[in-house]
């Protein structure tokens, strides 16, 4: 007999989550160009000189540790919270809709419901790679037509005066890596919890983590691990990377385990019968 | 194929749909399933296809326990109740898209027009018709060539020649071996289609008895 492959499930997924995602994707890259065309013309006007990577921080640094006093007022980063809030409302959709609007077809094409799992789990891991990438690209778009050139990574040393010893690779992993790594994790915990229970619930406890996160600056708030000027590079009481890392992957496997049990015991009725 | 299942009892939100279900299926036949909306037809098509868990009992595939180990009977073709696709392409790229899961590169033109849809209509799938969609829906759970198919309530929206159709397609599929498992609303249909018929009321399943069946055909 002729097993499915979870690869030819994931470019099924690939096309059709592509498809199903092409109008929010358009508007993303709008939201990006927007974003990147602002900060990039605040900091001529301001006549600093900077570059690429001071760009991401003012629209990706999201805020430093926020202290309540009488006069302090909270304000959410906006660009840092919209970034990611409307990354969940992109990935966050496709897999319901794929198992009860689309006939679920493809739930019973893959003969597994654990190779379904694993398929929409690299969906969404490719979905969050590639939305980091239309940024990155918006924003160079930016940087090449009006900004300043630059793409040191030292310029952040310099600008935010930061300690010398810092190494390229503890940048690259605050500003790339464990952003990343979060993001994956935060969409996850989305993931299962959507279809075990329902798509708006998914989404609504990304933003709830997202919000509680900027509010207050604790380990186990896993939002905090996407907010770069909370890193240890950036304060001295910051958050720990790999701690983010210990975090993120606990998430990741403890939730995939918990999802494939529980999907496996899941009725699937029609969508009407669901919600 | 051969599907025992055995003291198959399903329950939702406290509400029994099926009740102490024990029937064999086997290869080279089509199982009519007769019943009023609601009597527990389309759970139990559910619960064979994967898609229900039993609260208790067991259906086992060929030796192997549904859900247990597998998810999914092998070789499956459905179409359960209304078909669903993707609104915004063709019935070819819909096809094309989900044979490309299984890579088994089925020959979707000839099963389009084997259920009576023209293989190079351009229109999206939002423009088609009741009777369209069914034929899409039935074009689909025939295109692996299953082993097992699955259609409920597949002679809605047909018209005459669609209808027709279907049933010769059903025919071919029951003399290549398919084990077909059928509902509709059309009580002479299903009693000239099926080898066997279970009326099917508040999620219990009765065996027709056969010479019920041989008259309904002789006399058509």
């Amino acid at each position: 007999m002729n097993s499915v492959k979870t690869l030819d499930l994931y470019l099924f997924d690939i096309k059709n989550g592509f498809r199903e995602n092409k109008i929010k994707i358009v508007i993303a890259c709008v939201m990006f160009l927007f974003f990147a065309n602002v900060t990039v013309k605040q900091c001529m006007l301001c006549q600093v000189e900077v570059g690429f990577w001071i760009y991401w921080t003012n629209i990706l640094g999201g805020m430093p540790e926020y202290i309540k006093t009488e006069t302090s007022t909270f304000e959410l980063p906006v660009s840092w919270f919209l970034f990611y809030a409307y990354l969940y409302f992109l990935i966050g959709f496709y897999p319901i809709t794929d198992l009860y609007n689309n006939g679920s077809h493809s739930l019973i094409l893959s003969e597994s419901r654990n190779k379904w799992m694993l398929s929409k789990f690299f969906w969404i891991v490719t979905m969050i790679l590639f939305y980091f990438i239309i940024f990155t690209i918006c924003l160079m778009i930016n940087v090449f037509f009006i900004g300043e050139k630059d793409i040191a990574l030292s310029q952040i040393i310099t600008f935010y005066g930061l300690s010398p010893c810092i190494h390229s690779t503890e940048i690259i992993i605050n500003y790339l890596v464990l952003p990343i790594i979060t993001t994956i994790a935060m969409a996850v915990l989305q993931f299962v919890i959507s279809i075990i229970w329902n798509a708006i619930y998914g989404y609504m406890l990304s933003v709830i983590i997202l919000v509680v996160s900027v509010y207050w600056m604790k380990p186990f708030l896993i939002g905090n691990y996407l907010i770069v000027l909370r890193s240890g590079m950036f304060a001295t009481n910051g958050m720990i990377s790999y701690m983010g890392f210990v975090f993120d992957m606990g998430i990741i496997i403890f939730m995939m385990i918990l999802g494939c049990l529980l999907f496996r015991k899941k009725d699937i009725l029609k969508i009407r019968e669901k919600i | 194929m051969e599907i025992v299942i055995q003291h198959l009892t399903k329950t939702i939100n406290k509400v029994t749909v099926l009740e102490d279900v024990n029937m064999k299926l086997c290869s080279g036949h089509i199982y009519g399933f007769q019943g009023e909306n609601g009597s527990g037809k389309t759970m139990l098509l559910r619960a064979i296809s994967g898609l229900l868990c039993a609260t208790s009992g067991k259906i086992v595939i060929d030796g192997q326990v549904l859900g247990k180990d597998i998810s999914f009977p092998p070789n499956l073709g459905i179409m359960l109740e209304n078909p669903a696709f993707i609104d915004s392409y063709t019935g070819y790229d819909n096809l094309k898209l989900l044979a490309s899961i299984r890579r088994k590169n089925p020959d979707i033109k000839q099963v389009l027009e084997q259920v009576g849809l023209a293989a190079n209509d351009k229109r999206k799938y939002r423009k088609y018709s009741l009777g369209m969609k069914q034929r899409l829906g039935i074009a689909c759970a025939i295109m692996e060539n299953p082993d097992l198919l699955i259609l409920d309530e597949p002679f809605n929206a047909l018209d005459q020649t669609g209808q027709d159709k279907l049933a010769e397609i059903l025919l071919k599929k029951k003399e290549e071996g398919c084990l077909i498992l059928l509902t509709a609303h059309d009580k002479d249909v299903l009693e000239r289609l099926s080898d066997e018929l279970f009326l099917v009321s508040k999620g219990r399943f009765e065996r027709k008895a056969k010479e019920c069946l041989e008259n309904a055909s002789s006399n058509q």
